[in-house]
């Protein structure tokens, strides 16, 4: 049986709060002038970026001559662009892990995310919007899926299991988390978003990425969803598994008067910033000397 | 050891009437040691200019320690035509791009990438080398050590010391003074201001005492209120710079391609006077294209 609204809000006391210096980094970013006190300032609210910093500029990567212990030090001996970057580079990430390091069985959801987040950007930028419009779509690209990071956290041993089951069509997960857990991703993503009080894009893009009538209302929305469906795609065709099931609704394809192969052609070649993100979870797990990184 | 400046100008190319004095290409500096070792600092597009001096004493063996990877000092690299012939060996140096996590290799593969010229890195003839630099790594070629420290730039710098039998130089690569983002009232000022010193104090230790410093010097003392933050450093600060670190003479390079001839005279004798270098020293000199320097 499901649960009721009371008893979701009650299961999520034991969810970690909403990472914002992420969030406030990717809208600074955007701002060629953004004060660097700003910057630093944010960064070093929030301990757990603070030491994924810390951590990449002291990785060997840096090769830096002495050790650095505080982010402040690090944009006197690297300079504020380089750190803005990285700081660019960690943000969608911490973001997505909301504060703790992404397990095994979320590393699936963290690349799912980035691959969508990166593509909603890249739809919304091609129907003409601004780049701090498309920001906002590659947030709420990045937080779609941000109800089952919350479902592990809840309930890690039925959640691994349904997580697993990557064979599966939507409509199937969905059936398969309401009979293991008794509620959706979606319903408890948008009760977060709600908590949060997150921008409303994000909390319908945490709440309604599966239901294309209520993305169809809004352009950034809908983005969301076909770049949902096309990372979905990818996804399965990387892994050699069917991608039937997969098409686009007739209310989408109406709003941007393409299909789904058309609408994945006119990325363009956004293969190697996919790329770049899914490296920068690696860096997460394994620490900045990951075998990836290595020199070719 | 000897310098000749083969590109002085920055940001960008400006050939032109008003440039004829000084030259328009943008950053490359080349270094002879005692044994006649061929050094070059970066490869903006005066390297083509050293490039086309080279065809005598081919085969060649040059070592190319590259500053940065903005444009301007990377952009004379795929006409740098010892790549082209085989038995030449191009020893390429640089810092690694830890936002792109690529090594300088990959840096300067991109460059010769199909939609932006049409030879490919691995169809170069000469034989390449690449070193991807630490802060502080010392590279010894023949009688030529050349070592680096990490100025500040809106990107990873560094400024190379090169030393050769008891004679020295520096090169700053680009580089802004470094300055505190905070106010004297504001929390974080002094916490900072002990970074910005000891950041300060390691960059005038590294190029102490050298005979001869090459500074970035964009802008005059007017100009950079409105630059402040762009990585770009003043005669000003240069001639302070050269000062603490008790540097026999200074060269200013990287001209802001905007100045003629004629303003670029003009504003350094202003900087002159107003620094009272006649007097407190050192020797200061605007870089030029061709110009030798022997050590």
């Amino acid at each position: 049986m499901a649960y009721s609204e009371t008893e979701l809000f009650s299961l999520m006391e034991g969810i970690p709060a909403f990472p914002h210096s992420g969030y406030r980094i990717l809208q600074l970013t955007n701002d060629i002038n953004c004060p660097p006190k700003k910057l630093v300032e944010v960064i070093e609210q929030d301990p757990i970026l603070t030491m994924h910093l810390l951590k990449l500029v002291n990785s060997n990567y840096f090769g830096l001559a002495r050790k650095i212990t505080s982010i402040k030090q690090a944009v006197v001996f690297l300079g504020l662009n380089t750190m803005k970057n990285l700081a660019l580079a960690i943000a969608p990430i911490e973001l997505l892990t909301a504060s703790k390091s992404p397990a095994g069985p979320l590393t699936g959801v963290l690349r799912h995310s980035l691959t969508t987040a990166i593509i909603a950007r890249k739809l919304a930028r091609n129907l003409g919007f601004a780049e701090s419009e498309a920001t906002d779509g590659y947030v709420a690209g990045l937080l779609h899926d941000f109800g089952k990071v919350a479902l592990y956290r809840l309930f890690p041993g039925q959640y691994t299991t349904i997580l697993e089951r990557r064979d599966l069509t939507e409509t199937a997960f969905i059936d398969l988390e309401l009979r293991e857990v008794s509620t959706t991703h979606a319903a408890i993503g948008e009760l977060m978003g709600r908590r949060w009080s997150l921008p409303d894009l994000i909390i319908q893009s945490m709440g309604g990425h599966h239901d294309a009538d209520r993305c169809a209302a809004s352009p950034l929305l809908a983005c969301v969803f076909v770049a949902n469906l096309i990372a979905q795609k990818m996804d399965r065709g990387h892994s050699g598994r069917s991608t039937r099931g997969l098409s686009l609704p007739s209310s989408m394809i109406h709003h941007f008067g393409k299909d789904l192969d058309a609408l994945t052609a006119s990325l363009g070649l956004i293969a190697d910033e996919i790329d770049h993100a899914l490296f920068l979870t690696t860096l997460q797990e394994e620490g900045p000397m990951a075998p990836s990184m290595r020199q070719p | 050891m000897k310098l000749i400046f083969r590109g002085v100008r920055g940001s960008i190319a400006v050939p032109g009437p008003k440039t004829l004095r000084y030259g328009g290409n943008t950053t490359c500096i080349e270094i002879r040691g005692d044994q006649g070792e061929l050094i070059i600092l970066d490869a903006g597009t005066g390297l083509y200019q050293l490039a086309l001096t080279l065809f005598g004493e081919l085969p060649i063996e040059a070592h190319l320690f590259i500053t940065h990877t903005h444009w301007d000092h990377i952009q004379g690299l795929p006409f740098f035509i010892p790549t082209f012939i085989p038995g030449n060996t191009i020893n390429i140096y640089g810092a690694f791009d830890p936002v792109d996590q690529k090594n300088i290799r990959q840096i300067l593969s991109r460059q010769l990438e199909y939609c932006y010229f049409p030879v490919r890195e691995s169809e170069l003839k000469a034989t390449m080398r690449y070193t991807t630099l630490k802060e502080r790594q010392t590279i010894q070629v023949g009688s030529v050590t050349v070592s680096n420290i990490l100025m500040n730039h809106p990107v990873l710098n560094f400024g190379y010391r090169i030393e050769c039998n008891g004679k020295s130089i520096f090169f700053t690569g680009d580089h802004e003074q470094l300055y505190n983002i905070y106010t004297p009232e504001e929390e974080g000022w002094a916490e900072y201001q002990q970074y910005v010193t000891e950041k300060n104090k390691a960059i005038t230790d590294f190029m102490r005492g050298v005979d001869l410093l090459v500074a970035d010097t964009s802008y005059t003392i007017q100009d950079y209120p409105q630059k402040k933050g762009w990585g770009h450093s003043t005669f000003d600060a240069n001639i302070e710079m050269g000062r603490m670190a008790e540097v026999k003479s200074i060269y200013f390079t990287h001209h802001e391609p905007i100045r003629s001839d004629d303003d670029l005279e003009r504003v350094f004798q202003e900087a002159i006077e107003r620094k009272n270098v006649p007097t407190l020293g050192p020797t200061c000199h605007l870089a030029r294209e061709g110009l030798c320097v022997e050590l």
